[in-house]
């Protein structure tokens, strides 16, 4: 808008206030809840003014998930998650842009169509193949043959087994295998101008050390982007980590344990009168970590998603 | 110090073909500058003598190896971008610097060598800066000292001017020339502009639609264009072009006028086409009255714009001052005079 009259800013600055109110109010609501004690909290109606117990509930959350060894869970299983997206997507971004070969668009198109297929719609398969990594490969090899062959040699069935259930390469692996990064990378490069590339084949770099010492630097501030938003997107994760970890004590991540703040009637923690201020002091908990790095990473995000560093 | 050799090279999209049968030969040392309108080709045939496109027949061979089939590291080129190409994420000194890096050259050596480029350029104060930090000239300088520190035997240069304001343009011309005469490397340039082409030459080539047209001295190329191309190509404003037919022995009709000119050789009635320079008409008497439209004011000298048997005609007074005149009488000297077949476009030769 290029008017600029006092009645036109009042009005976009209360349009402006009315969303913040609308993002922060469940914010403050929980923030509030988490420094009251279990009467207060169930005493109509609702509090807006915080109480003096928040420290009281952010230990007792603590120790009741056990969200020390749960946020570090969650803390590697996000970093993987966004590290391994980053190596994966520009990988095969500097792949599909740079490079004139046989089937490309087929490749891009392949990759494109894994956009329309989240994590949530394809859990079964997936967890069929967490269940067992090698069985797609066991499968190929039953239908052309090979395992038969290999049965009248050894005398041994062929079973493939590699088991990613319960380990962190099984609640990393399927989060990594998307393609929104790699469409974040594929339009940054292809921004890159040729002559960058022909410069470099004039001092003599190979296409490697073009992606290592110019493509690369020059895309951080894309990477951090993606880092940010893949963080968020695996740290926010709830029904694959719940579907591939059963054995909660040491694989759990953070998220899955704000559900054991909750208790229902008829679950294994009896139906106690659920502790909704300590659940919310386990929200606070948290959402810190993903807050942290939104706000250590938000110039960057900002910067990399708008505009381009050249 | 190396010579180019360029034999019958062709280069094809596809079916379409855009490099028609080039052979040229460039001496050691020399400062060949390729011209031409664009399209016509002469990015592609720098580019393949760098090594950036495939030659899709024929052959080139730099100091009298067939580099064909060979990396552009491998064949001792360094290029100049139009757009300068530096890498925006490095200081100056990085980005002169890399070809080194690449090559392996030790941290020391290759200080000494940034230092001594960039001493050389004027850009010793500007080392640590990022591209993005220097006006178009430093850039420009940055992008050559990049090309001079692999000291390479053949400088590259593609349109490395067009992207300087016309000031700067001059400057960085007469730069290169100075940095030519001392290094002596041999140099292609390439450019659309002719009065870049003819300033900084020794050899010039004049190629059209993918083929080369006439190769020589900017000197010979300007008082003796090979073609009717060339002719209307070079100078500004351009050579005039009139249709006329050829009368036996030494003299050309147009209309009803008669014009002697040089013992051309042709048969009566054959279509020429007669060229004269505006500078070379004789102006202030003369058979011919010239009406003039309009006149253009370039301070040294005035172009006047008529016409001549129905195509445009303009005639240069150098040092012209006062009114516009409304007519001007001239007269076409016959050693003044080009003539082309109407043809082939090809020069007769004027004996």
């Amino acid at each position: 808008m290029i008017e600029k009259t006092p009645l036109f800013n009042a009005l976009t600055h209360a349009i402006l206030l009315l969303g913040l109110a609308v993002a922060f109010v469940p914010m403050w609501l929980v923030f509030v809840a988490a420094t009251l004690t279990l009467t207060e909290i169930n005493t109509p109606p609702i509090s807006v003014i915080p109480g003096h117990h928040l420290l009281e509930n952010l230990s007792s959350a603590w120790h009741r998930a056990d969200l020390g060894h749960k946020l570090i869970n969650s803390l590697v299983m996000s970093i993987a998650v966004a590290a391994g997206k980053i190596i994966l997507s520009s990988v095969t971004a500097f792949g599909i842009v740079f490079f004139r070969f046989p089937g490309r668009t087929l490749v891009f198109w392949m990759i494109f169509i894994t956009l329309m297929l989240p994590l949530e719609v394809r859990i079964v398969p997936t967890y069929a193949v967490a269940a067992n990594a090698l069985s797609p490969f066991q499968a190929i090899l039953d239908v052309i043959g090979l395992s038969w062959v290999w049965t009248q040699f050894t005398g041994a069935t062929l079973e493939l087994n590699w088991n990613l259930l319960n380990s962190y390469t099984g609640l990393v692996l399927p989060l990594v295998a998307t393609a929104t990064g790699t469409f974040l990378y594929r339009q940054f490069f292809m921004t890159i101008p040729d002559e960058l590339f022909e410069a470099s084949r004039m001092d003599g770099a190979g296409p490697l050390r073009f992606f290592r010492e110019i493509v690369l630097p020059l895309s951080t501030t894309n990477a951090i982007a993606l880092f940010t938003i893949m963080f968020l997107y695996a740290w926010n994760q709830y029904l694959w980590p719940l579907l591939v970890v059963t054995d909660r004590l040491h694989y759990g991540t953070a998220v899955m344990a704000l559900r054991m703040l909750i208790p229902v009637m008829g679950d294994s923690t009896g139906g106690d009168v659920p502790l909704w201020n300590v659940a919310m002091a386990g929200c606070l908990i948290v959402i810190t970590p993903p807050l942290l790095v939104v706000a250590a990473l938000q110039r960057f995000f900002i910067r990399g998603l708008v505009a381009t560093d050249k | 110090m190396v010579d180019i050799a360029l034999r019958n090279v062709r280069k094809s999209y596809g079916k379409t073909e855009i490099i028609h049968d080039v052979s040229l030969g460039i001496e050691s040392g020399e400062f060949v500058v390729i011209l031409g309108p664009s399209g016509c080709g002469k990015s592609t045939l720098l580019r393949m003598i760098a090594g950036l496109e495939a030659i899709t027949k024929g052959e080139i061979a730099i100091g009298g190896r067939v580099v064909n089939e060979l990396e552009p590291r491998a064949r001792g080129c360094a290029m100049v971008f139009q757009n300068y190409a530096l890498y925006p994420h490095m200081t100056v000194a990085e980005n002169i610097g890399y070809a080194l890096k690449v090559a392996g050259v030790s941290q020391a050596e290759r200080s000494a060598r940034i230092a001594r480029v960039a001493e050389t350029l004027g850009l010793a104060d500007y080392l640590d800066r990022k591209p993005m930090a220097l006006s178009g000239g430093q850039r420009q300088r940055v992008a050559m000292g990049r090309a001079m520190i692999r000291e390479p035997s053949v400088f590259l240069f593609d349109e490395p001017l067009s992207n300087l304001d016309a000031k700067l343009r001059v400057q960085m011309r007469i730069e290169i020339r100075k940095l030519h005469n001392r290094l002596a490397t041999t140099s292609v340039f390439v450019t659309h502009d002719q009065v870049e082409a003819m300033t900084l030459a020794d050899r010039l080539v004049v190629m059209h639609a993918g083929q080369v047209e006439q190769v020589g001295t900017p000197l010979e190329v300007y008082t003796a264009p090979a073609s009717l191309f060339v002719a209307g190509f070079i100078g500004s404003p351009p050579m005039n072009l009139i249709a006329c037919v050829a009368e036996t022995g030494d003299s050309v009709r147009i209309g009803t006028h008669l014009i002697p000119t040089f013992q051309h050789g042709q048969q009566a009635g054959t279509r020429l086409v007669l060229g004269i320079r505006p500078e070379d008409v004789t102006t202030g008497e003369g058979d011919f009255t010239l009406d003039v439209e309009f006149s253009e004011e370039l301070g040294v000298a005035r172009h006047y714009h008529g016409q001549l048997a129905g195509e445009v005609f303009v005639v240069q007074v150098a040092g012209a001052r006062g009114g516009v005149p409304a007519q001007i009488p001239y007269s076409l000297p016959p050693s003044a005079l080009h003539l082309f077949d109407a043809q082939s476009g090809k020069r007769l030769p004027t004996r």
